[in-house]
């Protein structure tokens, strides 16, 4: 009976939690279906109304296909690039030793402490004396590293008993074996987790595509939602 | 400076959303016309602007109307969102030597690109052969891209003047009939407007010149001859206090409200308030987002010691970075857009702005017979100001004045305490960034 | 990072595609930033050598000490704001519910929406008297003339919260991870022997799950530091610089009023700053965080 009801207050307070948490998605999508006058009357905005032109209005001014097809192969690139090089980076620092391995994880950390604001500049003069102004490598090489990602790897791949290494060793299964047999399908839910972050990261770009970028032939949409 | 703000923002982020989840065939962009049998060598400028929406269709359609006078030369445009996003772009590409032909530029920008030799000085061309006449311009529409020098470094282009946007119904529910011509009748109005809990006045501080408005009715001027901060302005019994009262005094009488971002444009729009401040570049969107509910009417602002408004928008310059085929092409390009029928064309599709020149109005008559937001806007334009150009201004305006004003505003500090601040902050600012030169 | 193998070179080479973009485009752009601290370098002006004199003017401004304090007050608010809530929905939906995967998806939605699509909603919830937020405050009773983005204190309090709502679903998801990894053996057997569930938590899922708190920990400050997108887009550092946070103002400084040098001198201190918390941070976890292996 107690653990009836416990498992009745749980669901009740999830259930709850998530209605409030997705309010205010779903009213941006019963705003924008509805004519913007009534945008903010409360609780006219919770019924939905079908007003297309909304969307048609927007849809008409920009070549959405573009940008959208730019968003999504520009994040999944950088999402493969730095997904892959943070992993190996992550393999290194945990299962090979080296004496330098302390200060590069030191400096990888580092670049998650950098305020990209900052080097916004730098990186643009970087990126225009290699030539990549207005192109897609501009928007994704900067970025196919990432330092959250290989210290979320290391965090998970320390977890791995170390044991299984070198017993696998004793069975002659190479590094670069063990990396793709053992660790990547056994690390799938952390690498899915970085892999959605690391999209997201690039889905969300808005002032670095804006500054390298002139025009949408190679801008993601998050050029054209600047505040 | 791009009003066309939060509707057009609240789409965009769904649509995005949408398109998130499900694919969608789009539209083709479209292609540039092929020139005809170029007759002088071909040449190619880049036009960075922030002209999207209604906007940059009627650019589009002004650029290929050049492209027919000009084969030869291509307008390559790159549309960026607003001045916010402008903003860091153009400066980054100034820092990297990389900047555009030519693009829209706001006056208190340019002082630091005129400094740094970044940008084409006009006046040559203006007075050379393929120049032109400044005589038909608006004067104060010219000043602000004019150097103290004479030299004139921006040309005009997308301007207009702050007026009032008011609910003709809900004027009429209240007995008001005619607009308010002085701060008096102004507060009176408001108050009589301001019903069950709603506040008639919907004050955005999105960029100051709303306020500053009301500061130039009063008199007031915060830049002295020398290009520092004037004393007088901020005085205990000067033009800052006596707006800064104003607005204050509204708000705590519950006649007027502080709202955040583009809120008071839906605010308007859906009645919750019933005057409004704004420019021109404000009536595409008010006419959609009000759809025919209520008539909108547009007055001028009242007025105080004078009748004054502000004057708000963007600038043309040329970027010296470019080959001189580049800088002839970008002259003949700003030369079309401020000429007669460039400048018309813009005024009535862009259907937000003005024009910039005083030539074109008998041909703009019937235009304006029936567009009452740039009749009134037009109307005020003699005794309408642009922002100063000092080095600091944009410093001062966004940072300190905006501060003062939302202390008093949200009742932190009184008009006296806020602009002695004020004062204090704009000297540092002065010293540190010099003024004109 | 165990020193007991023997040296294996062949991981450099494992490190070196990440070390050159993090070299390239992160740590010689940081460098580069640091050298422009040291010159007066406004718009693109030749600049001229000023020492560390930028360091000095700013340590006597106001306005910068205002936005470390306000830095501070932002991130430690999120931070065990964030990682509380966070590990109280983990470990419930943890505990066995057979829905744990819906409601762990639902609850990371806010975190996959565009920020900037997101932040304008709570913009409009937030506005004063009209917003959602106030109509619902005005429904149960409460004053609902609330300028939530239009006074200082409570500009804070909304970016805050705006942030945890966008932020929980993704540290969630962290949290869970952390708990797969501890063996439902242990718990089970403590069980049997009669302890609580509140004793459980704290006796062996807390310790368990400490390397993941401290992961949390780590993420959560360096990325509220970091926040920079909601503040452009809710308050854009206002009202009165109320929330105005470093990141704003070396953007602000750099992009707005064109102070390269002295913007690259607060970038600097933000992290130097930053980099001393995480040490602090992992010389702590050294002696307080338990690794199973």
């Amino acid at each position: 009976m107690i653990r009836k009801t416990k498992r009745f207050l749980t669901y009740t307070f999830l259930i709850a939690s998530v209605v409030i948490t997705l309010f205010p998605i779903w009213w941006i999508f019963a705003t924008s279906l509805e004519t913007s006058r009534r945008a903010y009357s409360f609780p006219g905005a919770l019924i939905p109304q079908l007003h297309w032109q909304n969307y048609r209005a927007a849809w008409l001014l920009a070549p959405w296909f573009r940008f959208l097809a730019n968003s999504v192969g520009i994040g999944l690139i950088t999402t493969v690039l730095a997904l892959s090089t943070s992993i190996l980076a992550a393999y290194a620092l945990v299962f090979m030793a080296n004496r330098w391995n302390k200060p590069i994880f030191g400096i990888i950390l580092a670049t998650m402490m950098v305020p990209f604001y900052s080097i916004m500049i730098p990186d643009y003069l970087i990126v225009r004396d290699l030539g990549w102004l207005n192109s897609y490598t501009a928007q994704i090489i900067p970025f196919a590293a990432n330092g959250f990602a290989v210290f979320l790897l290391v965090q998970f791949m320390r977890t791995f008993p170390k044991e299984l290494r070198d017993a696998a060793r004793i069975d002659g299964v190479t590094q670069w074996g063990y990396l793709w047999k053992i660790i990547v399908p056994n690390l799938i839910p952390a690498i899915t987790t970085v892999g959605i972050y690391l999209f997201l990261l690039s889905w969300n770009a808005f002032l670095w595509p804006l500054i390298v970028t002139n025009g949408p032939q190679v801008q993601p949409i998050g050029c054209t939602l600047f505040l | 400076m791009n009003n066309w703000s939060l509707g057009k923002k609240m789409f965009l982020a769904a649509s995005s959303a949408a398109l998130m989840a499900t694919t969608l065939a789009g539209c083709g962009s479209s292609a540039a016309p092929t020139p005809v049998a170029p007759s002088n060598k071909p040449v190619t400028i880049t036009f960075w602007n922030e002209m999207t929406g209604p906007y940059e269709i009627a650019l589009s359609s002004e650029i290929s109307q050049f492209h027919k006078l000009h084969p030869n030369i291509t307008v390559q445009d790159t549309v960026v969102p607003n001045d916010a996003a402008l903003e860091p772009k153009l400066l980054t590409a100034i820092v990297a030597q990389d900047p555009p032909t030519l693009s829209q530029v706001n006056p208190p920008w340019a002082t630091g690109f005129i400094q740094t030799g970044s940008l084409v000085n006009l006046s040559p061309l203006i007075n050379g052969p393929q120049g032109f006449s400044l005589s038909a311009y608006y004067p104060n529409m010219l000043k602000a891209g004019t150097w103290p020098n004479g030299d004139q470094y921006l040309m005009p282009f997308n301007l207009g003047a702050a007026i009032m946007y008011y609910n003709k119904t809900q004027f009429q529910q209240a007995g008001i009939t005619s607009t308010p011509t002085t701060w008096q009748q102004f507060t009176l109005d408001t108050a009589k407007l301001s019903t069950n809990g709603r506040q008639a006045f919907a004050i955005t501080l999105v960029h100051t010149y709303p306020w500053l408005a009301f500061f130039y009715q009063a008199g007031g001027n915060f830049i002295n001859s020398k290009g520092m901060p004037n004393a007088a302005a901020f005085a205990p019994n000067g033009p800052g206090v006596k707006a800064l009262t104003l607005w204050g005094n509204m708000i705590k009488n519950g006649s007027a409200v502080l709202t955040h971002g583009y809120a008071s444009q839906t605010d308007f729009a859906d009645g919750t308030s019933s005057i409004l401040i704004g420019t021109t570049g404000f009536y595409p969107y008010l006419q959609q987002a009000v759809a025919g509910k209520f008539p909108i009417g547009m007055a001028p602002l009242p007025g105080d010691v004078k009748q004054a408004t502000s004057l708000f928008g963007g600038y043309l310059g040329i970027f010296s970075k470019s080959t001189p085929a580049q800088q002839a092409a970008a002259f003949a390009f700003v030369k079309y857009l401020t000429s007669k029928a460039g400048t018309l064309y813009w005024m009535e599709h862009s259907e937000g702005y003005l024009p910039v020149r005083s030539d074109v109005e008998q041909e703009a008559a019937s235009f304006l017979a029936t567009h009452p937001a740039q009749a009134v806007s037009l109307s005020v334009l003699p005794y309408a100001k642009m922002s100063p150009k000092v080095a600091w201004w944009d410093e001062f305006s966004h940072e300190v004045l905006m501060n003062a004003i939302v202390s008093v505003l949200i009742n932190k500090a009184t008009p006296v305490q806020a602009m002695q601040q004020a004062y204090q902050q704009a000297k540092v600012l002065a010293q540190k960034d010099g003024t004109y030169q | 990072m165990n020193a007991e193998h023997k040296a294996q070179p062949i991981g450099y080479l494992y490190l070196m595609p990440a070390l050159i973009v993090f070299l390239l485009f992160w740590i010689v752009p940081l460098m580069m930033v640091a050298g422009f601290s040291l010159f007066h370098f406004e718009y693109g002006t030749h600049p001229t050598w000023v020492g560390l004199s930028q360091y000095v003017s700013l340590f006597q401004t106001n306005l910068f000490w205002q936005s470390v304090r306000i830095t501070f007050e932002f991130a430690i608010a999120v931070v065990l704001g964030g990682t509380a809530i966070s590990l109280l929905f983990a470990t419930l939906l943890y505990s066995g519910l057979r829905a744990q995967g819906l409601f762990r998806s639902l609850f990371f939605l806010p975190y996959v929406m565009p920020v900037v699509a997101t932040s304008t909603v709570w913009l409009w919830m937030y506005q004063p008297n009209l917003g959602l937020v106030d109509q619902l405050l005005g429904a149960l009773g409460f004053s609902n003339k609330i300028g939530w983005v239009n006074t200082p204190n409570l500009a804070l309090v909304s970016l805050i919260i705006y942030t945890v709502w966008l932020s929980f679903g993704f540290t969630t998801l962290l949290f869970m991870a952390g708990l797969t990894n501890i063996s439902n053996e242990l718990t089970e057997a403590a069980a049997v022997d009669g302890a609580t569930a509140w004793q459980r938590f704290w006796r062996i899922t807390w310790p368990l799950l400490s390397p993941t708190t401290f992961f949390v920990l780590v993420v959560n400050m360096i990325n509220s530091f970091q926040a920079f997108t909601q503040i452009y887009a809710l308050t854009r550092g206002g009202p009165i610089n109320g929330t105005t946070t470093l990141t704003y103002y070396i953007y602000q400084t750099a992009f707005n009023y064109f102070h390269f040098g002295q913007a690259s001198a607060i970038a600097v201190i933000f992290f130097l700053l930053i980099l001393a918390l995480t040490g602090i941070q992992f010389w702590i976890s050294r002696r307080s965080v338990f690794y199973e292996a």
